[in-house]
């Protein structure tokens, strides 16, 4: 049996070759060389036309099996040499990933605005709406409607812009809780903020002629001071920190009636006294009171029927404190280094 | 307001330290600021509390009536004050006559006629007022700012031997008339200032200051006092008029206790005698005001509790009320309340339910949250636009900034605007703070100016951002208001070895407006500030909206900055916070790129205007992806590639159809624009 011997030879430099190459491209000439057309295993099936009718079969079997050993060493010996090769393209793709990024700049919103979003959200998940309103006013809404007479001292041209014809740049955004009283009496619950900038005459470290405040006001059944308390002990905390406690002292504002100034517990010693809060423990934060009975009937509202709570805060005061920002004039700058810092 | 502890004990007795009292009046609305020390020899000091006082506490202005509020909080008896009868009152007396020619201004006005001794004051005295803040001049004049301190109502002394014809005259100045002051000026009077004047000059301008020329002096023998009542109002305008704020026009301009003006000349008359520095001649001259001794007021007892939120009782209610000197007299569920004249802030039920809150305390006041319908809150179609618009913008990387509304009047000059130019209707402010800020901005883009200038001015390689706030234009009625928003960029945004430096320059800035209103038209503008061949107009359903361009480097900025001005209202229509879905097509889009060359006029956007048009929806974009100038191409003329997406809508397009749609396109170009076609 020759030729069988010559099928084991074959097979075994075959198998042999296999293993010896190492890359996809001779291992696919490799089969060619073997058992392509004209390839070496196939030139002796070629030849299986000579043997007897008992041989045939039996070489025939062992060509067949010779084939598959081939085959399958090819197959494997190709998984091994796809995974090397990818394993080495890969190595070649390879990044330094410790170079940088390609730059996204990230803008800042202005504190300010960023101060005034968040107390919108606080008032909001509380059931309040946003109100806004002109920043020139007639003398009726930034005065007399607020209780504030023609005599009153802050009516004086010191403290206030006015503009000809009459009109005065708003002090406060006060109005605008005027004209939504008028736009919703006699109907109540009212839950209503209104943020924006306000105008005073006053410039220094601790003034700017134009801020921003953000006020509040709530007209309802049964509005007592206890009811203002809460509502605000709930925004310091959500502004400041859950651990703030707050205090009301009496004050005067002609628009409310009691009147308090709300001072917050210092958050940058717990209530122990340090410099921000001039060794007190607390700090200023906003004023409030009770919607003064005057204000009220000419609102169209009648203060034995229902009352009502107003506060109101300067944004760059909370600002201020909740950045540690040390002067006023920052905000308003707008230099850029200050504008990335938020 | 200054209050030396131990002159408080004289009307009150204090138990606490001083400190405790500063917080025990701050917890009650009269906010003590500090607490500082007088030294009144080697070994002993006073304790001064110093307050600020809110302006509807003019009992407050006064020892005694700090005495008041501490009697109420601690439950003190109040100390008589020791005083000397001054007699009857009478118009006019041999030795004085006072004439009211101004009734309405001056409604109360005594005279008491004093022979005195002029000389220091004893040490006590001296350190008394030294310690409040006030200069001692003579016992005399010692005496009248001693006692306006204790008692709130100001004194004045003229020497008697300086008034012609021993007449005193209570009038309104005229026009041109002057006064020589005890401070040295003499300033002119505006017409209508309340004086006090004998027949030949103005001795005094009532409640702000006295005249030099009867000044009381070293030579004095006698003096007539002045306690008297002037509007406050009146004595406000004359302060402010003539710059002098005095510590007895303050007291007059916030008011002072009717009850007060007899009684101060008593105490006077007791001072003069204590330091045996004069006697009293004859009866007082002139007329007390005329006034409501007391106020009476109906207190419900219910409202007490229902508006504080607390729970107080008919006893608690009244305890307070009689420790602030009231008197209470109680009918059913009811108390008429009987308020003394010194408490003019008190005339309403209100005003009493905040006494007794404030005496109470407002820390016992519990906290309850609010109850009742629930409220949505929820923000407004356009506040959601106006907080999307932001947070656009911050995700395109501008930076937000705030800036002043204020505008200065002498921009027109800076941004070389013609006299026509709508900036000049700017809002005038009467009375500016100062020039450079005298009016209210027609435009953001000064203010955004401003913001770029001054970052270049500290080497800042480059910034971009934004602003949204309100301009303000002058109009025949009420100055009309409009929310712009506002953009600006110079430099570069620097890049790093992977990622090439971002250029703020017009096209930055133009791709911003594009992003924010993908449908409005750019056309050449013509704002006189900004560089005339880099501007154009943002023109949107048929309005102009905006600008944006670079500015003119005749403003003299030291780099490129550009800039950009839109209306908001058209940016926050709600278009731009509502999506519509308008179904998925089956088809795939296939892309085509088109080159051709037209003059270079043409305007790039009125040919992607054109294939839009022609296109219609087989075309659903068509993008500039190369403009060419240079060999190859003739002079003034340009190539231009444009990239389409067609999209049949329903299957593919084959390419015969394809074929037809850009056959379509090119003579379409060919013919409105005069293109050649190059692929």
């Amino acid at each position: 049996m020759e030729l069988a011997a010559e099928i084991r030879r074959v097979a075994e430099v075959a198998l042999a070759r296999i293993a010896a190459l190492d890359t996809l491209a001779a291992l696919s000439d490799c089969r060619v060389a073997f058992l392509g057309k004209k390839g070496e295993l196939t030139a002796i099936l070629r030849g299986m036309g000579a043997l007897s009718a008992h041989d045939r079969p039996i070489v025939g079997q062992l060509a067949n099996d010779a084939r598959d050993q081939i085959e399958s060493a090819l197959a494997a010996r190709t998984v091994v040499l796809e995974a090397s090769e990818l394993k080495a393209k890969l190595m070649q793709e390879r990044l330094d990933v410790t170079l940088p990024g390609r730059v996204h700049y990230q803008a800042h919103a202005h504190p300010l605005n960023r101060i005034i979003e968040e107390v919108e959200d606080i008032f909001l998940g509380l059931g309040f709406s946003i109100a806004e309103g002109p920043e020139i006013e007639s003398e009726y809404y930034n005065f007399e409607a607020l209780n504030v007479p023609a005599a009153h001292p802050a009516r004086d041209m010191q403290d206030s812009f006015y503009l000809r014809g009459g009109w005065v740049l708003r002090t406060q955004t006060s109005p605008v809780q005027v004209r939504t009283m008028e736009r919703m009496s006699p109907h109540y619950p009212i839950r209503v903020i209104s943020p924006g900038k306000v105008y005073r005459r006053d410039d220094d470290a601790t003034h700017s002629p134009m801020f921003h405040q953000v006020e509040g006001l709530v007209i309802d059944k049964g509005i007592s001071l206890s009811h203002l308390k809460s509502t605000l002990l709930m925004f310091a905390r959500q502004m400041f920190g859950e651990s703030r406690q707050i205090r009301l002292r009496p004050s005067y504002f002609p628009f409310t009636e009691p009147s308090a100034e709300v001072d917050v517990s210092c958050g940058s010693c717990d209530g122990l006294g340090c410099r921000v809060c001039k060794a007190t423990g607390w700090v200023e934060i906003l004023g409030s009171g009770l919607v003064h009975p005057s204000v009220l009937s000419m609102s169209g509202y009648d203060p034995e029927e229902v009352s009502g709570f107003a506060f109101g805060m300067g944004v760059e005061r909370i600002a201020m404190l909740k950045y540690n920002v040390e002067d006023l004039r920052h905000f308003f700058v707008n230099d850029y280094r200050f504008l990335r810092q938020f | 307001m200054k209050v030396p502890v131990s002159w408080l004990r004289q009307f009150v007795p204090v138990e606490q330290s001083a400190v405790e009292l500063g917080t025990m009046l701050t917890h009650a609305g009269l906010a003590v600021d500090a607490v500082s020390t007088f030294s009144l020899g080697p070994t002993e000091i006073d304790e001064i509390l110093e307050l600020d006082l809110t302006p509807n506490r003019a009992d407050c202005q006064s020892v005694l009536g700090i005495a008041y509020e501490v009697a109420a909080l601690t439950g003190a008896p109040i100390t008589e004050l020791a005083t000397v009868s001054v007699g009857t009152i009478r118009p006019h007396s041999p030795h004085l006559a006072v004439d009211i020619l101004a009734p309405s201004l001056c409604t109360g006005y005594l005279a008491l006629v004093v022979d005195v001794t002029v000389r220091e004051s004893p040490l006590w005295l001296q350190q008394r007022l030294q310690s409040v803040g006030l200069r001692p001049i003579n016992c005399v004049v010692d005496i009248t700012n001693a006692v306006m301190w204790e008692l709130g109502q100001p004194l004045h002394a003229f020497d008697y031997d300086r008034i012609a014809k021993n007449r005193l005259i209570v009038r309104e100045s005229r026009a041109g008339e002057s006064v020589k002051l005890i401070d040295g000026t003499s300033p002119l009077l505006p017409e209508g200032t309340l004086v006090i004047a004998d027949e030949t000059c103005i001795l005094a301008i009532a409640g702000v200051m006295g005249g030099s020329d009867s000044e009381v002096s070293t030579s004095t023998r006698r003096i007539v006092l002045e306690s008297a009542l002037f509007d406050r109002t009146s004595v406000r305008r004359s302060s402010r008029a003539l710059g002098l704020r005095t510590e007895a026009s303050g007291r007059f301009d916030k008011g002072v206790d009717p009850a007060g003006v007899a009684r101060a000349l008593e105490r006077a008359a007791h001072l003069f005698a204590l330091l045996d520095a004069g006697e009293v001649q004859g009866e007082v001259v002139g007329s007390e005001p005329d006034y409501e001794r007391y106020a009476s007021v109906t207190l419900r007892l219910d409202r007490v509790n229902e508006l504080l939120g607390v729970e107080l009782t008919v006893h608690e209610m009244q305890a307070i009320l009689m420790r602030l000197g009231m008197q209470v007299e109680m009918h059913d569920r009811e108390i008429t309340v009987t308020v003394p004249s010194r408490r003019r802030d008190i005339a309403q039920e209100i005003d009493l339910i905040e006494e007794i809150g404030r005496i109470h305390g407002f820390s016992k006041i519990p906290t309850s949250p609010l109850r009742g319908v629930i409220t949505q809150g929820s923000l407004t179609q356009s506040q959601h636009s106006a907080r999307l618009l932001r947070r656009t913008l911050l995700a395109l990387g501008l930076d937000e900034v705030v800036t002043l509304s204020f505008y200065d009047p002498k921009n027109g000059t800076k941004f070389m605007l013609p006299e026509e130019h709508p900036y000049h209707r700017m809002v005038e402010v009467a009375n500016p703070l100062s020039c450079e800020r005298g009016a209210l901005r027609p435009s953001l883009i000064p203010s955004m100016v401003e913001v770029m200038s001054y970052n270049q001015a500290r080497q800042v390689g480059g910034m971009s951002a934004f602003e949204v706030a309100t301009t303000f234009l002058a109009s025949d009625g009420k100055p009309r208001e409009r929310q712009n928003l506002c953009l600006g960029a110079f430099g570069v945004q620097s890049g790093n070895w992977i990622q090439p430096s971002q250029e703020y320059d017009f096209f930055y800035l133009k791709g911003i407006v594009e992003t924010l209103l993908p449908e409005a038209t750019l056309v050449v503008g013509t704002e006189p500030f900004l560089h005339p061949g880099r501007q154009a107009e943002i023109w949107q359903a048929g309005q102009r909206v905006g600008v944006v361009g670079e500015i003119h480097p005749l403003l003299g900025l030291r780099s490129r900055t550009v800039v950009a001005e839109i209306e908001a209202a058209c940016l926050l229509a709600p278009t731009l916070a509502q999506s519509h879905y308008r179904g998925m097509r089956s088809s795939i889009p296939v892309e085509r790129d088109i080159a051709f060359v037209v003059d270079e006029n043409i305007s790039a956007q009125d040919i992607l205007a054109r294939i839009r048009l022609v296109g219609g929806a087989r075309v659903t974009s068509a993008t500039l992806f190369d403009v060419y100038v240079g060999a190859n191409i003739p002079r003034g003329k340009r190539s231009l590639a444009i990239r389409l997406t067609l999209d049949s809508g329903t299957g593919s397009f084959t390419d015969a159809e394809l074929g037809a749609i850009l056959l379509e396109l090119r003579t379409a170009l060919e013919q409105v624009f005069g293109a050649v076609w190059r692929a």
